[in-house]
């Protein structure tokens, strides 16, 4: 019920927003996403993942190669940047799997920082500069170019990764990840395969971020290396930890709180990221578990 | 008929030699104890069977399939399942949900099939709950299945994990000391489960300090000192070992 009306007000904003709050909402809708990925990785599988913005770049990057030096159409590279984003969690995922929390952390953020300085020095990514001049999508012949056609894809895409959340976390699958999360050894003394577990929640992660990625890509028809810093990275886990990691409305609150927060408070000037901060020590210090936390963190 | 075989087995870890060629083999269907003083390598031989530890030398083998780098959760798979000394349970977990582990290694639903939610995955799903419920009422905890696990009882998580490790249809289940901490009346109900496991085919393997529990209980007993198997035969008999006196109780200079 609930659930229903926020998707049907959702339907019904941007025809009643101005544009600046059309363009909020949209990001909104890919922190939204962003955030529901990495839920996957620190939320339900317990990997704490420094660099998740890596895979972000990846679908973005992937997309906008391919639309800007090979003309394929945006719709074609849904499937090869979703390809490669696995490809990218199992290569991260492989050596790092066995590790623990602290080492794994740091493993992460190198492959973050990896990720972001390989687009910033090849030259089929456009180096420093990045890559300009995505394709926007065609969709039965219609050039989708309006901010509203974005906000949609969006949505489309937060409904879909609400429903594959949901679905996994009900699942076997799911199960299993809490299982190793909460003791990885016992897990295993009673037949998961710990590695094989923290690779799908990897996997399943990189995908999500990935078609993100795709959709920023011919939404700005740019993208450059800056957008996938670490910084990045740790707005996203922000979000995941701020809204109650491994609760899907907790997160989705988080990713809105994220995006919104720096917004509500640009009359704070360069002080911005000093009160952001603090608020988020005082929302950390009174309420660890997060805004809407899943019942059993 | 032999359930599990082991053959020579010895482990050192750095230059420390915590088991020496150990052997002994488990009859199918029976009630066995490994029992020692503290320090006998007994949890270290456990672990070795279980996949945590990989021995220097030796072989161990279940029901004819050698256990030899045999990661610990595919040992599972192969029908040994183990509770550790110190409860591990998934405390922030409901009841039910820890007893579904043990049906993990069982199930195959794979992420496409939960995400396509077909009639296999709903259905296997299905299963899994019935499964564990039929386990919970086996150790008599059905009532308490939606309850946290770390807020039941110490006693009551005892039968958490035995639920859980039953479900993963072991032919052999592995207790490391399963009476530890329980009360008069629940040792009984131990005794009496341990009965129940074994009537329906389980082979079991006790680790316990308890010596009328093992002497009550136990179809036959291997004893352990220092790294070594020093007796191994029927409780009476292991009790009246003089070597196996000896280890317990010293020696008269």
């Amino acid at each position: 019920m609930l659930g229903g009306s926020v998707l049907l007000a959702a339907c019904v904003l941007p025809f009643v927003a101005d544009p600046y709050v059309l363009e909020v909402a949209t990001m909104a809708l890919l922190y939204i996403v962003l955030c529901l990925g990495l839920n996957v990785v620190v939320g339900y599988a317990g990997l704490l993942d420094l660099g998740y913005a890596a895979f972000f770049a990846v679908g973005a990057y992937t997309t906008g190669i391919l639309t800007s030096q090979f003309d394929w159409s945006f719709w074609a590279t849904l499937p090869v940047a979703a390809v490669a984003a696995a490809v990218a969690g199992v290569v991260i995922g492989m050596p790092t799997l066995r590790l623990r929390s602290d080492y794994l952390a740091i493993v992460t953020l190198g492959f973050g920082e990896i990720i972001r300085l390989i687009a910033r020095n090849l030259t089929i990514t456009g180096g420093a500069s990045g890559l300009y001049g995505i394709e926007r999508p065609v969709l039965f012949g219609i050039r989708l170019d309006r901010n509203i056609d974005f906000y949609f894809m969006f949505l489309i895409l937060v409904v879909l990764v609400i429903y594959v959340s949901d679905s996994l976390s009900h699942s076997r699958i799911g199960r299993a990840w809490l299982y190793v999360r909460f003791d990885e050894d016992a897990a295993a003394g009673i037949g998961i395969n710990r590695v094989a577990v923290k690779l799908y929640a990897y996997i399943v992660g990189a995908v999500i971020a990935s078609l993100a990625g795709t959709i920023f890509a011919v939404k700005m028809t740019a993208v450059s290396p800056e957008s996938f810093t670490f910084s990045q990275s740790l707005a996203i886990l922000l979000g995941v930890v701020l809204g109650g990691m491994g609760k899907i409305p907790g997160v989705i609150l988080g990713a809105i709180a994220m995006t919104l927060l720096p917004e509500l408070m640009r009359d704070a000037g360069i002080y911005r990221p000093l009160v952001t901060a603090v608020g988020l020590l005082v929302l950390m210090l009174f309420r660890p578990q997060g805004l809407w936390p899943d019942g059993r963190a | 008929m032999t359930i599990l075989e082991v053959k020579q087995v010895s482990l050192r870890i750095g230059g420390l030699s915590v088991l020496t060629d150990v052997s002994f083999s488990l009859n199918k269907g029976a009630i066995h104890s490994l029992i020692g003083p503290n320090g006998a390598g007994k949890t270290s031989l456990f672990n070795c069977i279980t996949g945590f530890y990989r021995p220097t030398a030796g072989a161990i083998r279940l029901d004819g399939t050698s256990l030899a780098r045999v990661t610990p959760h595919r040992v599972v798979r192969l029908g040994l399942a183990r509770t550790f000394q110190n409860i591990r349970l998934f405390k922030e977990m409901t009841v039910l949900e820890n007893v579904m582990a043990g049906c993990h290694c069982r199930s195959e639903g794979s992420i496409v099939s939960a995400l396509l939610r077909t009639r296999a995955h709903r259905r296997e799903e299905e299963s899994i709950r019935e499964i564990s419920r039929r386990w919970l009422d086996f150790v008599g905890l059905r009532a308490k299945e939606q309850r946290r696990a770390g807020d039941l009882p110490y006693g009551d998580r005892r039968r958490v994990e035995w639920a859980r490790a039953l479900a993963s249809e072991p032919k052999l289940l592995m207790l490391d000391e399963p009476a530890a901490g329980l009360t008069h009346t629940e040792k009984a109900e131990l005794i009496e489960l341990l009965r129940r496991i074994r009537g329906q085919g389980t082979t079991i393997l006790l680790i316990e300090h308890d010596m009328p529990l093992i002497m009550q209980v136990s179809d036959h007993v291997v004893v352990m000192d220092h790294g070594q198997k020093i007796a191994d035969g029927e409780p009476a008999a292991v009790r009246r070992n003089p070597q196996v006196i000896e280890a317990y109780l010293g020696v008269e200079e």
